[in-house]
Order: C-alpha cells, then sequence, then structure tokens
C-alpha cells in the first residue's frame, strides 16, 4: 500500500496566497475528508496532491519520493483525480469510452486498448452501477449519472491513490451514500473535499480542515469536529451531538453567527 | 515509511474484481468483439474506396480515356510498363493524363487528407467543435505570404509563392496562438472570434498589397488561388506537398493518446499521465506545417476541415485511434470528388474548388453549432 503526504505547501495566483505551508499525513488505506468553506485553499490542495501544480515552497510525497522527481505517467499510474465539474469537448462519448480514458496511463504510446482493458473497464462500470448505461452518449447523462462516470474512469486507472474534489455534488441523497460507501470499501487512500460534515463525521477516518489557506485542524471527526470548530471556520452555531447508531458526530445547524 | 512501488502491478482496491475478466468461457464484454473488426474494416474500406476514386476521378474531362489507360499510363510513369494492361496512349493524352489530370487528383487527395485532419486535431487541441484551420484564419495568412513575395519581391527572388505561403500559414498562425495565450484559452467562442480577427487582418493586408503594387492581371490570378484551386497542380508541389503531409498524418498517430485525454480539459489530461503542455505545442506545430504545406499548393480551401472529421465521427466514434485515420481517407476521397465536380461540372468553365466546399461546409457551421449550443 503506497503513502502520500505533503509537507509545508505554499501556493499563490498573482501574489495571492492560496495555502499556507499546509501539512497532510494519510494513513494508508484510510479515507480523508477535506473540510472548509468556499474558497479555502481545499481544490487547490489537491491539485498540488495531484502533481497537477508544483508547489511554490514544501513538497508531496508519493512513498517517499518527491513528486516532482516522477513522471507524469508514473503519478497517473497511481493517482487519479475526479475533478468538480468535468465539461466534455465532444458530447459523442458513450460512457464506456470515458471509462476508457482511465487505461490511458496504462497504454504505450500508439497504444491501442490491452487485452485486459475491456474487463477492467466493465468492472469499474458495476462498481459505480453504470453497467445498464454504458453505451449512453456523454450528453443524454444526467450530473449525477456523469458524476458516477467520472468516478468509474478515475477507478480504471487503478490508482493507489484517489482525490476527489466535491464528487458528490449533483449526486442525490442515495448515491452520496453509496459513492461514500463505495470509496470505503475500495481499501485505497481516499483524499476527499466535502462540503456536507455530517457525511465527512459518518464516512471519513480522517479530517483536516482548512480555512484561508491554512490547516486548522486534523485528526478523527469526533475529536475535530467541535463547536468551537465551526463557530471560528464556518461562523455557524451548531449543535453537536451522537448518532445513536454508529456513534458518529451528528451535526445540527442552528444558524449562523453574526458578529 | 512503505517501500517504494510504481509498478502496474500493485494489487489495489478495483483490481480485487479483475480475476472475474480472465473467468474462462465467459463471453467478452460486446464493445471489444463489435469495435475490432470495425476499427480494420472502416479503414480498409475507405482505402479502397480512395484507390477507386483517384482512378475514376482522372478518367473527367473533355478527352475520352478508359479506366486501363490511367491504370497502363501510370504504371508506365513508374518503370512498371511491363504490367501496363493496354496500350501506350498518343503523346498528347499521355501528357494530358500524367502532367496534369494525375498530379492534380493526387493533390486533390493529400490536401484533403491535411485539412482533414488539421480541423480534427485543431478540434480536439482548442477543445472546440467549429476549430478548422481556414476559420482560424491560417488560410488567409498564406494569402498574404503569397502576394508578399510575387509583388513585394520580399526575399529577393529566392522564396517561392509556395514558400511565401507557407511562412504566412505559420506566421498568421503563430499570430492566433499568441492572442489565445498560447492556445490556453478554452472557450470556443474565443478561440473562433480571434480566428476571424487574425482572417480579416490577413485578408485585408493582402488586398492592400494587391492594390498598391498589382496589375490587373496579377489580381484576376490571385483571386482564383485565394478562392481555393488545384488547377496549378503539377508533380514538384505535389511531391513536396505529399511528403509533407504524409509525414504529418503519420507523426500526429503518436499523439493519439493526448487527443483523447484532452476531452475533459487540461487538468484531466494531465492527471492521466499526459505532458500536456508539450503535447499541445508538438500538435500545433505539426497542424501548423501540415496546413501551410496544403495551402501553399491549393491556396485556401475552407470548410473541410470542419465538414469532413464530424462525419467521420459518426462512422468511427469520438476517440482519435479510430478517427484519425478513417479522417485522413475520407478526407481525401471528398476533395478529390469535390474538385472533379468543380472542374467538369460547369465545363468549359471552372469554379475554385473553395467556393464549393464553402457552399457545402457554410451550412455544415450552422448544423455544428446548432449541436454544440444543444
Amino acid at each position: 500500500m503506497g503513502a502520500i503526504s505533503a509537507e509545508a505547501l505554499t501556493w499563490s495566483v498573482h501574489r495571492n496566497r492560496l495555502l499556507h505551508g499546509v501539512d497532510l499525513d494519510v494513513t494508508p488505506g484510510s479515507v480523508v475528508g477535506l473540510l472548509g468553506p468556499n474558497g479555502s485553499g481545499k481544490t487547490t490542495l489537491l491539485r498540488l496532491l495531484a502533481g497537477l501544480r508544483t508547489p511554490e515552497s514544501g513538497r508531496v510525497l508519493l512513498d517517499g519520493r518527491d513528486l516532482t522527481a516522477l513522471s507524469r505517467g508514473a503519478i497517473a499510474r497511481r493517482v487519479a483525480v475526479m475533478e468538480q465539474d468535468s465539461a466534455a469537448t465532444t458530447g459523442d462519448l458513450t460512457v464506456r469510452q470515458v471509462v476508457e480514458l482511465g487505461r490511458i496511463p496504462h497504454r504505450g504510446r500508439f497504444g491501442g486498448p490491452s487485452a485486459e482493458d475491456p474487463g477492467i473497464i466493465s468492472a469499474a462500470l458495476s462498481r459505480v452501477d453504470l453497467m445498464h448505461r454504458s453505451d449512453a452518449a456523454w450528453s443524454t447523462l444526467s450530473g449525477g449519472e456523469k458524476q458516477r462516470a467520472q468516478l468509474a474512469r478515475a477507478l480504471a486507472q487503478e490508482p493507489t491513490e484517489i482525490l476527489l474534489d466535491e464528487p458528490t455534488n449533483h449526486l442525490d441523497i442515495r448515491h452520496q451514500i453509496d459513492l461514500l460507501e463505495l470509496l470505503q470499501t475500495l481499501g485505497i487512500t481516499c483524499v476527499i473535499a466535502l462540503h456536507d460534515l455530517n457525511l465527512a463525521a459518518r464516512y471519513c477516518d480522517h479530517v483536516v480542515v482548512i480555512n484561508g489557506g491554512k490547516s486548522m485542524a486534523a485528526g478523527p471527526p469526533d475529536r475535530v469536529l467541535t463547536q468551537e470548530l465551526l463557530r471560528t471556520v464556518y461562523g455557524v452555531d451548531a449543535l453537536i451531538d451522537r448518532d445513536p447508531k454508529t456513534g458518529t458526530p451528528r451535526i445540527t445547524f442552528r444558524g449562523s453567527i453574526r458578529e | 515509511m512503505p517501500s517504494a512501488h510504481l509498478s502496474d502491478q500493485t494489487p489495489i482496491g478495483p483490481a480485487s474484481r479483475r480475476p472475474d475478466r480472465v473467468r474462462p468461457g465467459q463471453p467478452r464484454p460486446t464493445p471489444s468483439r463489435r469495435s475490432l473488426p470495425r476499427t480494420l474494416l472502416l479503414p480498409a474500406g475507405a482505402a479502397g474506396v480512395l484507390v477507386l476514386s483517384l482512378i475514376l476521378a482522372t478518367l473527367f474531362g473533355t478527352a475520352n480515356i478508359g479506366p486501363a489507360d490511367v491504370v497502363a499510363t501510370v504504371l508506365r510513369h513508374v518503370g512498371l510498363g511491363a504490367l501496363a494492361p493496354s496500350p501506350a496512349l498518343p503523346p498528347l493524352l499521355d501528357a494530358l493524363v500524367w502532367e496534369s489530370r494525375v498530379p492534380r487528383v493526387l493533390l486533390a487527395a493529400v490536401v484533403g487528407m491535411a485539412l482533414t485532419v488539421s480541423g480534427a486535431i485543431l478540434q480536439s487541441v482548442t477543445r472546440n467543435p467549429l476549430a478548422d484551420p481556414y476559420l482560424l484564419g491560417v488560410s488567409s495568412g498564406a494569402g498574404t505570404g503569397a502576394v508578399a513575395v510575387l509583388l513585394l519581391g520580399i526575399g529577393g527572388g529566392t522564396l517561392s509563392l509556395s514558400a511565401g505561403a507557407f511562412l504566412g500559414a505559420l506566421v498568421s498562425f503563430g499570430s492566433l496562438l499568441l492572442l489565445t495565450g498560447g492556445g490556453r484559452t478554452s472557450s470556443a467562442a474565443r478561440v473562433v472570434l480571434t480566428g476571424v480577427l487574425v482572417s480579416q487582418f490577413f485578408s485585408a493586408l493582402t488586398s492592400v498589397i494587391l492594390l498598391v503594387d498589382g496589375d490587373a492581371n496579377s489580381t484576376r490570378g490571385f483571386t482564383f488561388w485565394l478562392l481555393g484551386s488545384l488547377s496549378g497542380a503539377r508533380w514538384p508541389s505535389v511531391l513536396v506537398a505529399g511528403s509533407i503531409i504524409l509525414v504529418g498524418v503519420l507523426a500526429v498517430m503518436y499523439f493519439v493518446p493526448a487527443l483523447d485525454a484532452f476531452t475533459f480539459g487540461w487538468d484531466s489530461a494531465a492527471a492521466l499521465g499526459i505532458s500536456v503542455t508539450s503535447a499541445r505545442i508538438w500538435l500545433m506545430v505539426i497542424t501548423a506545417v501540415m496546413t501551410a504545406a496544403a495551402v501553399a499548393a491549393s491556396g485556401a480551401i475552407g470548410f473541410v476541415g470542419l465538414l469532413v472529421p464530424h462525419i467521420v465521427r459518426i462512422l468511427a466514434g469520438p476517440l482519435h485511434r479510430g478517427l484519425l485515420p478513417l479522417s485522413a481517407l475520407v478526407g481525401a476521397i471528398f476533395l478529390v470528388w469535390v474538385d472533379t465536380f468543380a472542374r467538369s461540372a460547369f465545363a468549359p468553365n471552372e469554379v475554385p474548388v473553395g467556393v464549393i466546399t464553402a457552399l457545402l461546409g457554410a451550412p455544415a457551421f450552422a448544423l455544428v453549432l446548432r449541436r454544440v449550443r444543444g
């Protein structure tokens, strides 16, 4: 099992510092939630972790090796990314073809599909419950189906780490739960930017709260998600108790705090 | 820290279901069964149609020549006269076939190939289904280059019209890239509008040079060339354009994975292991060179790069390992026949082939635009 971690990541756009020395230590195989208000730096952190941007300072380590020392192809055979919004150039691709894109890192140049590809693609499609839609054109999919197809594409990449930016957007509540339960059963490291704190409390092994580009707290959800933290980071007043069945934190929002 | 292992065989999550795929006796998923012969059959069929088209298109014209005469003449000229199926044609007809019709039909084929493959690549690289070398202003830049060499004497007589057109095409393509931020812009509207801008600017420049320096004769000849015409086809231009274009078409096949990966944008492609910047620069350069070679030989033939790839996508699907080879072949067939129509339908007058492609292409543009909106 591989390990991904980050040390003191800093990143700016137009002299606007979006991340200030963020550390991330992830237990291999765990589900990690990145929490924080809009614009807090979650997406930026995910991009740096995927090697899509080079950090201004600090570094991302994959099995102890600096990401900048690895080729794009070597990273792509390990780390899959599921973006928040994915607009296709053409709507003509079928769902199966979209998932097939996930096999690109495993192919050589000029490479066509290998004998193993169809099976891997079908397995990924079944995992996200889209087998029945495999021949449907991308442009005919609902927002939720597109999201699941992108997850299948990431799974077809056979990653050891998967980075997801708000994967539950556009999903109805049942598919949100299905997706997070699926991620738990994969047994691979998942780093997920999430908005819904109750889902994070229920499904993440570890959460990291980011605000203004700084890491505010990190640890198991029941220790990190406190009334005090929600007040300072989100500016909301919340009641936190425990789910009687699962024992995970349960958050009830009572209103925003105006100061 | 666990040991480093960056190999493909790392046993991980989704892989736990992988053994399923080798279970004996289980039928393979349908797409592999259906698409494999299809990916071979379509290009093989198209290649056959192309060879037939090349022979048949050579027959069109005033003199009465049969298919066997065409094959025989070509074989004799490439040194395989022993295989010729019919006796030699009289010298005058022989020259008509070998010096005029054969080069013209071959030039139509390679120019059609270049414009279509360039269109398909530009559509992926600019992430814009409306991209076409003509619409993006490359062709009008070539026109300016040609006029500048012929009338202004730029290059001091060392540059030919073709070389001027070639340089002009590269300059206009470079301007387009600079104005769209190295082609980083993904907004379809911005790329097309910038193309219109580049195209208008170079057309205006061409007009100024023609008005200031041209006489009535050179202006008329030039207008014909600017509209796009294959009537000037001779062996030297066919061989130069043909070899550049064939090398270009083979070279882009190296970038098939990148072209597919661009579907969901640059970050998504990078996450699939593509070196996005270098792939995009290479593809832009190859496209510019192929287009420049085509335009230098034939003038500005518009809309082929827009029309044909969209038709081919219906047959071969949007993935580039199927799309590119079939686009090359269908583009060649398309322009061979459109040019045959342009030179024989209104005989003895000839219509510039670019006029016909624009008549077909403009409605196609409207259709694609509707689909993009929807």
